[in-house]
């Protein structure tokens, strides 16, 4: 009896170090950091640039009541700048709800985008399904804009990439580990969108191609739009015949996509997508009178804008399909194969197989 | 009663994603992981054939009483302790490494050692219990886990952003290199779960049979694949090899955007807290009892006298269906 008295009591009087608790510091002693943005400060001494929004928490919570305030700081490597920075703030910096970290344009041309990755796949508190996008003209207009529809501060700019928010079909959305894959991948290149400021919003609507270090190649919203369709099957998006007096245009609904490579040795690069949608914006009776027709048509026209732009992003040297890795699935990842597709590629065709469904023509014929 | 055999087989596959052994098969992921697969799903079903048909001629005896029935004592004992030793160090390390993570993705701020000793008095105190209650703790948190386990691993498999050519290229690459040695090792991992029946054979009535033995291979292959092929598909067949928490990051690629939570991985660690606990729990419980073994005699463990041995034995070899395993007993007991 005493023994086991005495052991519960040794038992006891182990546990009472772990009543310090987790050590952890108390929510009113963090901030939280809701986007991040590094920039090129064209200081070679301190070349980064690190700006962090900073939401300051508010017992209100409506349509522009999100307050928050930014800090900048320079150094010579990110991780120093965070460092730094956190000697102008009186709370310790949280990034667990960070999730969007913005490219200045510059950084990139300059110094590539594998410094700043090291540092965000490092750390253990930064979220891998982060959007990752290029600022501009810097990382800095964006992240210290303050738009008057944020109920939360940071929660404009998240919203509007996946489709939590807004589903615009030109926004490519491009996760930290997704991100992080393609700057290794054989075959498989980084794709990241172009975040810029349009008055009082941000305006995610361009795309840009990335070899393993530099840009290579900008995409305007349309390219953009169709890049979005063929590598992802991005669905409501729109697809536009044109047409006098008007545009037919075909609200997409459904798309799936694929990437193939047909014919061995001397491969064609295929993309077969699945459209599916309805028209909003058509003569009256024209669905009617050749509805086989029509799909056809839109199809033709999508597989052609299609092709253009495979065309165009292949003579940029860039690869964000990943037909590069299909190839070496393909063969096994035999010895010289990849060399061989580097040969290859340049001189690659392209075949766009569209197949668009009409559902209907909406509430009228 | 047969359930209580699957839960172990189950919830080693389920470990086997948590422990070092998808980091050990992926750095090889170029030479011989893929190809070892096969072999070491066809070693790991046969071992376990082989291993739960000899413990069923041995109803209600754990290896230690089998020990006992045909070796001299100190050899026994010498085995014995063998066993203690491996399986107090299985627990061990999946302790230690679980414990590191946490302080990782949960507590960075926490000492490590406090960790560690909290989770270590947590799982001596279960391990100490009764065989019976440890079986009883095991079915209950199993079945509270491995629904939402399996729903974060169909969900990671039915992913988007799974790239299926990544897959298809290490799967098909690797199967035309020579299988590794330290990759069939690694691999046969996920079969190991028949193991605790060394111990938890002492409470299997004795007219148990194995039964649904098919599904090992399948149960096992299953668990395997995932653990492999998940992460690349989710990392690329070059960045997977540069984390080192390769689970733990690939589950932080999920998201519940509707969840309470949209961090898959702190759901994932918390279910894998209890996983870890529980393989904790069952090897130092073996571990403790094939050490108690050491300082019991066969027979007090089943009466003093030769007449109940004997007795016992009738009991057991009830209708004298196996003439061989009762002249076994009455000979050496």
């Amino acid at each position: 009896m005493i023994l086991k008295k005495a052991l519960l009591l040794c038992l006891i009087l182990t546990l009472v170090p772990a009543l310090g608790g987790c050590q952890l510091k108390d929510i009113d002693k963090r901030y939280f950091v809701v986007s991040a943005g590094f920039d090129y400060s064209d200081n070679p001494a301190m070349p980064y640039r690190v700006s962090l929004r900073l939401a300051l928490p508010s017992s209100k919570v409506e349509e522009g009541g999100a307050m928050s305030v930014v800090q900048t700081v320079d150094a010579a490597s990110i991780a120093e700048a965070v460092r730094h920075l956190k000697s102008t703030v009186d709370k310790e910096l949280e990034f667990g709800h960070c999730r969007e970290f913005i490219l200045g344009r510059k950084l990139i041309e300059k110094d590539g985008i594998d410094n700043s990755m090291q540092w965000l796949s490092r750390r253990r508190d930064i979220q891998s399904v982060s959007n990752v996008m290029i600022g501009e003209p810097d990382a800095y207009s964006v992240v210290n804009l303050k738009p008057k529809s944020e109920r939360y501060p940071g929660n404009s700019l998240f919203l509007s990439f996946g489709n939590e928010g807004t589903e615009a079909a030109n926004t490519v959305t491009t996760y930290l580990f997704d991100l992080y894959r393609r700057l290794y991948e054989t075959g498989l290149d980084p794709v990241l969108p172009v975040a810029s400021l349009f008055g009082d919003a941000y305006r995610i609507d361009r795309a840009a191609m990335l070899d393993k270090q530099k840009t290579r190649l900008f995409l305007d919203p349309d390219e953009t739009l169709l890049f979005n369709m063929t590598a992802f099957g991005v669905d409501n998006t729109i697809i536009a015949l044109p047409d006098k007096p008007v545009n037919i245009v075909l609200a997409a609904t459904h798309t799936t996509s694929k990437i193939n490579l047909a014919g061995g040795e001397d491969p064609v690069a295929v993309v077969n997508i699945r459209i599916e949608g309805f028209l909003e914006q058509s003569p009256p009776h024209l669905l009617e009178k050749d509805w086989r027709g029509l799909e056809h048509k839109m199809g033709k026209r999508f597989s052609e804008e299609a092709e253009k732009l495979l065309y165009k992003i292949r003579d940029a040297g860039v690869d964000p399909y990943g037909f590069g890795l299909h190839y070496l699935a393909d063969h096994h990842n035999g010895k010289g194969r990849w060399e061989k597709w580097k040969r290859l590629y340049p001189d690659i065709r392209f075949d766009v197989r569209a197949s668009v469904s009409i559902q209907g023509s909406g509430l009228i014929r | 009663m047969i359930r209580y055999y699957y839960y172990h087989i189950f919830y080693v596959g389920m470990m086997n994603i948590m422990v070092l052994v998808p980091y050990v098969l992926i750095s090889h992921r170029f030479d011989g992981a893929v190809s070892s697969f096969p072999l070491a799903i066809a070693l790991g079903t046969l071992y376990s054939y082989v291993t739960s048909s000899v413990f069923q001629r041995f109803p209600g005896l754990g290896l230690p009483e089998i020990y006992k029935l045909f070796l001299p004592v100190w050899l026994a004992n010498c085995l014995n302790l063998v066993g203690v030793v491996i399986w107090c160090v299985a627990g061990i390390i999946v302790l230690f490494s679980y414990s590191n993570t946490i302080g990782i993705f949960f507590d960075p701020e926490a000492s490590a050692y406090l960790n560690l000793a909290i989770m270590a008095a947590a799982s001596m105190w279960a391990a100490s219990r009764t065989s019976r209650s440890v079986q009883f703790t095991h079915e209950v948190l199993l079945i509270v886990s491995t629904p939402i386990i399996l729903w974060i691993l169909f969900k990671a498999l039915f992913s988007n952003w799974l790239d299926w050519d990544a897959i298809r290229l290490i799967a098909d690459a690797g199967i035309r290199r020579p299988p590794s040695m330290i990759c069939l090792f690694a691999s046969s991992f996920v079969f190991s779960g028949h193991m605790n029946i060394t111990l938890f054979n002492r409470l299997n009535p004795r007219d148990l049979k194995f039964r649904l033995r098919w599904t090992i291979p399948f149960v096992g292959a299953f668990f395997l694949l995932v653990s492999f092929f998940v992460p690349i598909g989710f990392h690329g067949t070059q960045a997977v090899g540069n984390y080192l928490y390769v689970w733990s990051v690939t589950t932080d690629s999920l998201q519940m955007k509707y969840g309470f939570i949209q961090r898959v991985l702190y759901l994932f660690l918390l279910l894998y807290t209890f996983l870890s606990l529980l393989f904790v729990m069952n090897t130092w419980h073996t571990g403790m009892e094939f050490l108690k073994a050491c300082f019991k005699k066969v027979q007090a463990a089943y009466g003093r006298s030769r007449r109940a041995c004997h007795q016992l034995v009738d009991l057991r070899c009830a209708g004298g269906a196996d003439v061989r395993l009762r002249l076994f007993y009455e000979r050496y007991i």
